[in-house]
């Protein structure tokens, strides 16, 4: 349960402005601080960025430990930029570790890309952590929608997303125990040469294919018990608004990105 | 083979907004040739009070002890000493045959090619399948009752010295059922091999328990020879358990008779009260 | 011994014989919910032996509880997906409201008259939230909003989900998940609901409670076809079916079928406890234990 619960726990309730703003204004939020973390030119933009990251995980309450969780995954590739910075030439020599010399360019530099990288994953975070899965989709699939004038599917798009992550945890589960199912039947995965390791993923791998297919077909025939019949004549039940705290959100958002890539 | 759970806890979806204690402070042992039954509503713990006595999940808290030792303590249990079938255990199913799926434990454990055979064919004979008709068959083809019976030959040809079983007739009809728990109590008769069952249907656990542990909101709340707690009325719906039909029917007789009946656990018992209660009521 | 009054007209005592006259509910007069006509089934693939349904005859009327019982693998998921038009017959025909589901056009109006409920909850939940799932039929057959979101309040109470409405799937128990997938189907108001296991995941407890909510569906006019393994949930139903190797070799109310050891046993099945110790008793069959102890 715990490989499952890592990935499923992304989710923070609570009630504060973060959660409820329009998670469309949230998700284009995000996207706009990705592109900007890559425009800003230096420390004073970046630090403006922080701190405006900062501010957002307080408002919303969310814990250390989670914004921890969140980064540990991207610990080491923040690390290795920064090392392998370190010995950029440029500036005072601050240190020497063998024949090697660390220039205060090479930290610098190193330290602003490391963070770069931090800021990144954090951002996406606190759009999870705040934003219910439910939101998330429909805001995705809001966004997505004027491809229904291209005469895409959007609605079947849509759905293919909320279903994809509504199995997702749920497979995740299914794995976890397949796994212990078969560990007691003394497998060891991972183990031994090559060739035996990869052998040894065919006894998870076949019963979780098994499941998912079962699962699918299921859910095929759940669905067209109950209707489905693909967007014809379809209500569209949760209308997102926009209310007046997303519209200074986004001001807030637009004049944040412009101070940060102009400082 | 005893063992040994002291003071043993486990938080379900640790580290999540969600995150239950599933088992809380329990402390428990079984000892060898034992014939044990959990039972508990819903979400009372009861399958993670298993996966934990199976060493394969580590306690949060508390440990586990094998024959006095602390597992957690660099002492590995002996692999293969141990056997734990979860929910649904056909899930699990991989092989082409019948035969390799059931050889995978014994191949895992390394025996050789003749002991393997003949674990295979003792685990399919256990489990009540014709070695010679199933053996080749390939296991996804099979009726869902037949799947089940091969995932726990799957786990009896390990020759557990304790077998554990997550709810091992769920989903199953009435004669599939009636069959899998007769064979277990054989099983653990002949050869001694210890066996705890996770249910809720109590009918089937008065055929089945010796011994009876009642879990409710992860904690352990009776552990009792089964007769004893099976017959407690009060007690089980306490926990939101249903008594077995017996014991229903010898409560009833007592309401109308007015006259104590003790509780029967075995229709034989449940048969001599109805014949007295008729034969008083033709008298009167 | 007094009998309990079966709300059926009487049948003929030998259930092995009777094979469904189209049975008609409560109101003579009425058309049959469901009717299936000398229907017949095989699974396309290879090694299919032998036909999952065989000339299988039988008429659902409203406010009926027709329990279909039968060992794994006897046909009884096969006639489930017959109901609502998921699998079609190869011989025969099944019609809905005198809607026959061959017919392409029909189907719409057949899924919307026939609610569907299968064994696993967890791969019938289409939607991140509880609430959401519930919408998901509703949405489907194009409802207003306002009245959708009436149907999910009142799913919601119903079914005592109110507090786990934005809950997801994957938090949710096995009887939790067992409840919103009924929430999400009742919902949509079916006049015929079909039930594969549904009480599968949950305890002798709220099985039973789930038995009551099923009889007060029944006593308003709901007609329901109820797979189940149960043997006790089976004797409360208006009529018991028993299939075996696809075949219906029993249609008649439950105190006839059970009093058939030989029928019972030749179909992997068992009596339940009240049964088995009237026959003991060489006393009329009881269905429960009240009867029983009189």
């Amino acid at each position: 349960m715990k490989l499952a619960g890592a990935v499923i726990g992304q989710y923070f309730p609570g009630a504060s402005v973060v959660h409820l703003l329009d998670p469309r204004m949230k998700i284009l939020a995000a996207f706009a601080y990705a592109v900007a973390l890559f425009l800003v030119g230096g420390y004073p933009g970046l630090i403006l960025m922080a701190a405006a990251l900062a501010a957002a995980v307080a408002v919303a309450r969310i814990p250390a430990r989670w914004l921890l969780r969140a980064i540990k995954p991207i610990v080491f590739l923040a690390g290795f930029t920064f090392i392998f910075q370190l010995f950029l030439r440029g500036g005072e020599v601050l240190a020497s570790i063998g024949p090697l010399d660390v220039y205060e360019e090479g930290v610098r530099h190193g330290a602003f890309l490391a963070a770069r990288l931090v800021l990144l994953v954090l951002s996406s975070a606190v759009l999870t952590f705040t934003t219910a899965p439910v939101l998330l989709t429909d805001g995705f699939s809001r966004l997505l929608s004027p491809l229904g004038k291209l005469r895409l599917p959007a609605y079947e798009l849509s759905l293919m997303m909320s279903i994809a992550l509504r199995f997702i945890p749920t497979l995740l589960m299914e794995l976890d125990r397949i796994i212990k199912a078969q560990k007691a039947r003394g497998a060891e995965p991972g183990r031994g040469g090559l060739v035996r390791r990869a052998r040894s993923v065919l006894p998870v791998m076949v019963p979780l294919f098994v499941l998912s297919f079962r699962h699918a077909d299921e859910l095929a025939l759940a669905m067209e018990s109950r209707c489905y019949r693909g967007g014809r004549g379809r209500t569209v039940r949760r209308r997102l608004k926009l209310r007046a705290r997303d519209a200074v959100f986004m001001v807030i958002v637009a004049v944040t990105i412009a101070a940060a890539l102009l400082v | 083979m005893r063992i040994e759970l002291e003071n043993a806890g486990f938080v379900y979806q640790q580290g999540t907004a969600f995150e239950v204690p599933a088992v809380n402070g329990v402390s428990l042992v079984v000892g060898p040739g034992e014939r044990v039954g959990i039972a508990g509503p819903v979400g009372s713990g009861k399958s993670s009070l298993l996966a934990l006595m199976s060493g394969i999940v580590p306690p949060d808290s508390g440990r586990l002890l094998v024959d006095g030792r602390p597992v957690a303590g660099g002492t590995r249990i002996e692999r293969g000493s141990i056997g734990i079938a979860f929910q649904s255990p056909e899930n699990s199913l991989f092989e082409k045959t019948v035969y390799d799926d059931v050889a995978f434990a014994p191949r895992n454990l390394g025996v050789g090619r003749d002991e393997e055979r003949r674990r295979v064919m003792a685990a399919l004979a256990a489990v009540g399948l014709d070695r010679d008709q199933f053996g080749p068959r390939n296991p996804f083809s099979l009726s869902s009752g037949e799947q089940r019976r091969v995932a726990l030959a799957g786990v009896l040809a390990l020759e557990p010295r304790l077998l554990l079983l997550d709810e091992p007739t769920a989903f199953l009809d009435p004669a599939t059922r009636a069959d899998i728990i007769g064979r277990l109590v054989e099983l653990n008769r002949a050869h001694g091999m210890a066996m705890v069952i996770v249910g809720h249907d109590m009918d089937e656990l008065a055929v089945f328990a010796e011994r009876l542990v009642i879990m409710d909101s992860g904690r352990v709340v009776a552990d009792s020879p089964a007769r004893k707690l099976l017959t407690d009325v009060t007690l089980l719906e306490r926990h939101g358990l249903e008594p077995p039909g017996t014991v229903q029917l010898s409560r009833m007789i007592t309401q109308k008779t007015g006259q104590h009946v003790e509780p029967a656990l075995t229709e034989a018992e449940a048969l001599m009260q109805l014949k007295k209660l008729r034969e008083q009521g033709g008298s009167r | 011994m007094q009998l309990e009054k079966s709300p059926l007209p009487a049948r003929p005592a030998s259930a092995r014989i009777l094979l469904s006259t189209p049975a008609t509910g409560n109101d003579p007069l009425s058309e049959p919910m469901i009717i299936f006509e000398d229907c017949s089934y095989r699974y396309p693939h290879a090694g299919a032996l032998r036909p999952a349904l065989d000339k299988v005859d039988l008429a659902i009327g409203t406010g009926e509880l027709v329990a279909v019982v039968g060992a794994n693998g006897s046909g009884k998921s096969t006639l489930a997906r017959m109901a609502n038009g998921l699998l079609l017959p190869d011989g025969g025909s099944v019609r809905v409201k005198g809607m026959s589901t061959a017919e392409p056009g029909n189907l719409d109006a057949i899924r919307e008259t026939v609610g569907m409920v299968f064994q696993n909850p967890e791969s019938q939940i289409v939607a991140n939230s509880v609430e959401d799932d519930i919408a998901f039929g509703l949405e489907n057959i194009g409802l207003p909003v306002a009245e959708i979101e009436e149907r999910i309040e009142e799913a919601l109470g119903v079914f005592g989900l109110e507090e786990l409405r934005g809950r997801e799937p994957h938090w949710l128990s096995g009887g939790q998940k067992q409840r919103t997938v009924l929430a999400g189907v009742m919902a949509l108001q079916p006049g015929l609901l079909v039930l594969d296991e549904p009480t599968s995941m949950l305890d002798p407890r709220s099985q039973r409670e789930f038995i009551d909510y099923i009889d007060s569906l029944r006593r308003d006019g709901t007609a329901i076809i109820y797979i189940t393994h149960i043997m006790r949930e089976a004797a409360t139903a208006d009529r018991v079916v028993v299939l075996s190797e696809g075949r219906v070799v029993a249609d008649a109310g439950p105190r006839e079928v059970f009093s058939d050891e030989g029928l019972l046993r030749s179909a992997g099945l068992d009596a339940p406890l009240p049964v088995r110790l009237s026959r003991a008793l060489d006393a009329p069959v009881a269905l429960t234990l009240e009867e029983l102890v009189g």
